[in-house]
């Protein structure tokens, strides 16, 4: 009894692995796992029309029980998609490159140009953008619901993550330069306030000593931190492939130069594929697994 | 006197920091995460649950929240009413959305209503749930199910010994099958990692919770002197019950059974709770001040009887010891013992129904 009377009110966080799967403690701790983002993929395809879309893909839950065959939406949960079209980026430094995709030249300055706010109401996704025209908006594809957990290490086979995908023309999101920088973030309220969780690059806030990232916005990483600040940089110019973006295809445990687990010998290795294939078309994510 | 050892903590965990102490403190530009001036109390948490609830009824996660907020009153107050109402929460989340949390709430409830094959079907379920990384917050719970149930080697095979000590979970199942097995002197030493990790985390209660264990552990080891310096480390993070009932337990082990006393009744004027009072009869009694311990029996005796009155058997084995300490009715104490062992068949268990089987047996002879 004294150990469950003593573990049972701790909300201690546990491991750390996958992309962004075992952070924040203080949505651990009270239970909103349906708040905890598991991972940030951005790459581009071509459009309906020929041209060049953006897509966004996000993902929550680490835990989902197996059984579940309909995943319900909390409706305190706020999803936000957050789009810098102004910071530029220099690659002239190999070191930068391989890990973060870049360096950006004025980090303290980095904003949201663009934000994508998804809550929902009766398990249905809402959408709110702020940044863009009532026009894109319109143009903008909306997934809302169970996948396959796109983290394609086998620590994560045969698992369900609740997934957002968001699809939309490139050219009506970008800014005068090819490269934007991107972050997702969750929130809900709590008893103490409302408690955040963030994803940029991945492997990053997903560690105990990075956890200060999840709660301030990524200037803040710089000027309040001083870390490179928690994005995820895509010169949309140049092929997907992280750190340049996200493709669901890419291995980031493999890929993260600088991430600790690399060589964990339980989830470093060579590159790995996914558990299930992705789909070709929108939401490209994989079908989810049935209990 | 190591029989006292677990219960109580019970209570602690009523007095754990909730939500979890660790993370950042949030800075201005914070964009959330704010914390509140102060920790929120069990009633504050159960209020603002049910609000939110209230207007939203289909809002799951806070069904659970509720459920477990429900739930640390139970334990905070000894009344299990409080746990007929975080059934109903958690079953009420569960309806609309099975989750993790849910199934963590159950586990805890099965575990600490001492349904300890229930906890471990619970757990397995949170367990594959969260499947990776390792859930070592419900292999704990498996752990605590199965040294309940008696089925120590089964619990060993879960944290073997050699296994890694870089988790907290870990070290404390580690700590928590050494102590069954009466190894004190290696219990303590494992808490001490678990302090250690606890420390690392910044998570105070834990810290004061796992150096307490520790005194404990030596005061049974018989080794006073390095008893209470982990004791006073314990108040130093901030105390707990366990702190209260071990530095009591060396006070009376030391021959101090007046400060004993006087220790465990500044607690329990803040804070009933009847294992305090079940220690507190009995120091009251080696001190031979009958009224003391006929007021700290009636009053530990009420809180058990009370438990198991609303269907409960989580207090059987206290009540069953009481009556044996306080010399009472043996053939009740059997009976309570008897039925006991039928959930709950742990070395303590164990003990309580060989005495109640001895006495009993002795009052049945001429």
């Amino acid at each position: 009894m004294f150990l469950l009377g003593v573990l049972g009110c701790t909300g201690l966080a546990t491991g750390a692995f996958a992309s962004d799967h075992g952070d924040t403690p203080e949505l651990i701790s009270v239970g909103r796992h349906d708040a905890r983002l598991t991972d940030l993929h951005a790459w581009t395809v071509t459009g309906a029309g020929g041209g060049t879309d953006l897509v966004i893909a996000v993902s929550t839950n680490p835990n989902v029980p197996s059984s579940t065959t309909i995943y319900q939406w909390p409706e305190d949960l706020t999803v936000r998609v957050h789009l810098d079209h102004h910071s530029q980026v220099s690659f002239d430094y190999p070191d930068t490159n391989s890990v973060y995709g870049g360096r950006i030249i004025d980090p303290a300055h980095i904003a949201d140009d663009i934000k994508l706010e998804i809550s929902f109401m009766n398990n249905q996704p809402q959408l709110v953008a702020e940044g863009i025209s009532d026009t894109t908006k319109s143009h903008i594809q909306l997934f809302a619901g169970l996948r396959d957990d796109p983290f394609i290490n086998h620590l994560r086979d045969h698992r369900n993550v609740a997934s957002i995908v968001l699809q939309m023309p490139l050219a009506e999101v970008i800014g005068s330069s090819s490269t934007i920088l991107l972050w997702a973030t969750t929130k809900v309220p709590d008893i103490r306030g409302p408690i955040s969780e963030h994803v940029g690059r991945s492997l990053r806030s997903q560690h105990l000593d990075e956890n200060a990232l999840n709660t301030l916005r990524p200037r803040a990483h710089y000027t309040e931190l001083g870390l490179v600040p928690d994005v995820m940089i895509f010169d949309t110019s140049r092929p997907a492939a992280f750190p340049n973006g996200r493709l669901l295809t890419d291995d980031v445990i493999v890929l993260v130069a600088d991430d600790p687990l690399k060589n964990d010998p339980i989830a470093g290795g060579a590159p790995r594929v996914n558990d299930k294939p992705f789909l070709g078309s929108f939401p490209y994510l994989a079908e989810p697994w049935a209990p | 006197m190591t029989r006292w050892r677990f219960a109580p903590l019970v209570a602690a965990a009523a007095g754990c920091a909730h939500p979890a102490v660790l993370g950042p403190t949030a800075t201005p530009a914070a964009t959330a995460n704010v914390p509140a001036a102060a920790t929120p109390t069990v009633d504050q948490r159960i209020a603002y649950y049910a609000g939110r609830v209230e207007q939203h009824p289909r809002l799951y996660p806070v069904w659970a929240q509720l459920a477990e907020a429900y739930f640390d009153k139970a334990k905070e107050t000894w009344n299990p009413s409080w746990l007929a109402n975080a059934h109903d929460a958690v079953a009420h989340s569960r309806a609309i959305q099975d989750t993790y949390h849910a199934l963590e709430i159950e586990a805890q409830i099965a575990a600490y209503t001492h349904q300890f094959t229930d906890a471990l079907t619970w757990a397995h379920m949170a367990e594959a749930a969260a499947t990776y990384p390792p859930d070592t917050h419900m292999r704990a719970i498996e752990v605590e199910a199965l040294v309940g149930l008696g089925e120590i080697d089964e619990a060993r095979q879960l944290v073997p010994e050699g296994a890694k000590i870089d988790d907290f979970f870990v070290v404390a199942s580690l700590a928590k099958i050494a102590n069954e097995d009466q190894r004190f002197d290696q219990a303590a030493s494992y808490y001490l990692v678990a302090a250690r990790l606890a420390h690392q985390l910044q998570a105070a209660p834990l810290v004061a919770w796992a150096e307490a264990m520790a005194g404990g552990m030596y005061v049974d080891a018989k080794d006073y002197a390095a008893a209470l310096p982990h004791l006073d480390a314990a108040r130093q993070a901030g105390g707990c019950a366990e702190e209260t009932i071990h530095r009591g337990e060396l006070l009376a082990a030391t021959g101090k059974q007046r400060a004993a006393l006087v220790l465990y009744e500044q607690v329990l004027s803040r804070h009933p709770d009847p294992h305090l009072h079940h220690v507190a009869f009995k120091v009251a009694k080696q001190l031979g001040d009958e009224v003391i311990a006929q007021k700290h029996y009636q009053a530990a005796e009420q809180i058990y009887r009370s438990v198991i009155d609303k269907h409960q058997i989580y207090t059987l084995n206290a009540l069953a010891q009481l009556l044996l300490d306080g010399n009472g009715n043996a053939q009740e104490a059997l009976a309570l013992a008897h039925q006991n062992i039928a959930y709950k068949r742990d070395r303590q268990a164990r003990v309580t129904l060989d005495e109640a089987e001895r006495r009993a047996a002795g009052a049945a002879r001429p």
